[in-house]
């Protein structure tokens, strides 16, 4: 271990460690650009010069200058304020500062660091220069090569997360440009990540592209509802209507990565249509007259069974159980859904809670399945159509009918993955806490109170969801084969 | 308790009510000879000063082209939040010869109901590209009328010359490099 002090404040580190992270590790921010937590740093950008040891004539990066014992490192010493001025004006030369009509504006680090480490003002006079404004890198990623500071956190993002060089740096000094290469547009099913790292509105996602300024948005911090991985991400709505999600960093499931389904997944969430209120047979009715019809057509509970989809939230699934239980059902299944995995982030099963779904006691729709009288679809699940056969009755809670709806006899309102509160068990074991990104609206009521009030509230140890987690966790714990980690978000 | 006011007693010629009735007689006659003062409003019109605060309105520049690039910053600053924008990529039909724009709003609505006037969205524009015009007579049968979409507000702040072109130029040192 290696002992030095920065700003006046000992810290301990690895041996390697650079003086950046170090001081990330006392809560130090050191500004940077081409630093990047997952990719490293590149020492182009200059803007994280440190003084170390009073050395003000040399000035260290502090992204690539390793710690050594008993280092005195200054981060806010005259020399290097003066310094980081320099490195800004530099930066901001040749930048358009067209902020006005850049996606990037609102999250952009060359704003935020000109603000509190720049002059405010411009000593250039002379013409900035000229580059090409819009160049497709491919169908999802826009390049604009005059915004670009070029720290090439984007071509290192391809050589050492992706193993390919679909871009690279042409031509030398101020005609440096972000390129693409022989091979034309870039076909990496991950590749809009370097929008994200983009510490400029350089590299623009074409989706998103001048939709909405993020100021006006509503961020959540949820987990991906695409695939069993639970990618951490923040979800950005506008108005009711979700417009992206982005990774957010969980260095022990997706760095700071999202494959790009996953990402351009959101539009499947934003409903036009959707269950409001309870109906009888296609007529409305009321939550009363529903839970009523659903206790006499599902009697004694023999020859009926559960079929849950795996993206209700665990706190979901014990209500539902809950109420089996009472109601007498034996047969707890759960639904599947699958699509291509690759050998990065995207798991094959393209839900999100199937391994919670498991842990609380739910099986797979058995290959040669009882005759069944009744099916309870708790869910957006795919109905194996054998199940569907010779039914006296199906009751669908979800939130869109679809195809079953002129079936059920019984429709009640759901939740939509991303309008969903509670935790969802990602295929490593992990609990995470998922948080909605969406309001519901009018006629719609949780999942889980939907169950608590079917079953007949009394009597449950839990009325609330924080009661309800606190229970589900409990048991989730208990029956785990692997640790579980709680990562709270 | 009421307080009661004594009445001075009249004299002789004040009793006589006459001169009084011929002192205002006097006064009206003298005004018919004065020049008119009174506005025949709506046939009349007041003079408008250059910068008065009337319902805002989006212009066009002399070349006849949008000078909003739906950068919502008149949105974010409206105190009672009277602007809704839909912002959106420059369409083929509608690019210029500005090669920096790549924005332009689809859809630009000011609730004039909301509207306070007070010209924040003029003051904070970065383009020029809305003013507070002269017009004040917002009359509807319904508020939805009052509701002004994109192609009323070009209707309604018209053109202005001699507006800044910053992105007018922008592109010629790419252009000359490529030739």
């Amino acid at each position: 271990m290696i002992k030095l002090t920065i700003d006046g404040n000992e810290v301990e580190v690895e041996p390697g460690t650079t003086l950046l992270e170090a001081a990330r590790a006392l809560g130090t921010e050191i500004p940077h650009y081409c630093y990047h937590q997952d990719i490293g740093s590149d020492g182009n950008c200059r803007v994280c010069l440190v003084e170390v040891n009073g050395n003000t004539d040399k000035l260290a990066i502090s992204c690539q200058q390793p710690c050594g014992e008993g280092m005195d490192v200054q981060t806010e010493s005259e020399s290097v304020v003066k310094a980081r001025k320099g490195v800004m004006e530099f930066l901001l030369i040749n930048h358009p500062l067209d902020c006005t009509i850049c996606d990037q504006a609102g999250e952009c680090p060359l704003q935020d660091y000109s603000y509190h480490y720049g002059s405010g003002d411009s000593r250039f006079v002379e013409d900035k220069r000229n580059k090409r404004k819009k160049v497709e890198f491919s169908d999802k990623v826009m390049f604009d090569a005059e915004r670009c500071i070029l720290c090439t956190r984007c071509t290192r993002y391809f050589e050492t997360v992706r193993d390919s060089r679909p871009i690279g740096v042409e031509n030398m000094g101020g005609q440096s440009t972000i390129t693409l290469g022989p091979n034309g547009p870039i076909e990496d099913p991950y590749q809009l990540n370097i929008v994200d790292i983009c510490p400029v509105g350089a590299l623009t996602s074409r989706d998103f592209r001048f939709k909405q300024r993020v100021w006006f948005m509503d961020f959540a911090d949820t987990v991906c509802p695409g695939c069993s991985k639970g990618c951490n991400i923040t979800a950005g709505a506008y108005q009711g209507k979700l417009l992206r999600f982005v990774p957010r960093r969980n260095p022990d499931i997706n760095k700071s990565w999202m494959c790009d389904d996953g990402r351009m997944s959101y539009e499947n969430y934003n409903i036009s249509e959707r269950t409001r209120g309870a109906l009888i047979a296609g007529e409305e009715a009321s939550f009363e007259d529903a839970f009523a019809k659903i206790a006499e057509l599902v009697g004694g509970g023999d020859g009926v069974a559960v079929l849950a989809s795996t993206s209700n939230t665990c706190e979901e699934l014990h209500a539902l159980k809950a109420w089996a239980g009472k109601a007498g059902i034996a047969h707890l299944w759960h639904g599947s859904k699958s699509w291509e995995s690759d050998d990065f982030l995207k798991e094959s099963d393209a839900t999100p809670n199937t391994k919670g779904a498991q842990m609380l006691g739910f099986e797979p729709v058995p290959t040669e399945a009882p005759a069944l009288r009744g099916l309870v679809v708790a869910g957006e699940v795919e109905v194996p159509p054998a199940l569907l056969a010779n039914l006296d009755f199906l009751v669908l809670q979800s939130p869109v009918g679809g195809e079953l709806a002129p079936a059920a006899m019984v429709m009640l309102p759901g939740l939509t993955r991303v309008e969903k509160q509670g935790t969802w068990v990602n295929s490593a074991g992990m609990a995470q806490v998922v948080k909605p990104a969406l309001q519901p609206g009018s006629g719609v009521v949780d999942d889980w109170q939907l169950w608590r009030d079917l079953g007949g509230a009394d009597g449950a140890e839990w009325s609330t969801l924080k009661a309800l987690t606190r229970v589900c966790r409990a048991q989730l714990e208990g029956s785990a084969e692997t640790p579980l980690v709680a990562t709270e978000s | 308790m009421a307080k009661v006011v004594e009445r001075r007693k009249l004299n002789f010629w004040e009793e006589l009510y006459l001169p009084a009735i011929v002192d205002g007689l006097g006064r009206t006659f003298r005004q018919m000879f004065k020049p008119e003062i009174t506005l025949q409003y709506p046939e009349q019109r007041p003079v408008i000063a250059d910068d008065y605060r009337g319902a805002p309105g989006l212009v066009k520049d002399e070349e006849g082209r949008e000078k909003c690039v739906s950068c919502q910053l008149c949105e974010y600053i409206c105190p009672p939040k009277a602007i809704v924008i839909e912002p959106g990529e420059v369409s083929e039909e509608t690019s210029y010869d500005y090669s920096g724009i790549e924005k332009a709003p689809q859809e630009f609505y000011i609730d004039m109901l909301r509207c306070i006037y007070c010209g924040y969205c003029e003051e904070i524009c970065p383009e020029q590209a809305i003013f507070m015009t002269g017009e004040y007579e917002l009359n509807a049968s319904t508020r939805q009328e009052l509701v002004f979409d994109k192609a009323r507000l070009y209707k309604l702040g018209g053109t202005r010359p001699g507006l800044l072109k910053k992105w007018k130029h922008k592109d010629d040192g790419l252009a000359a490099e490529e030739h």
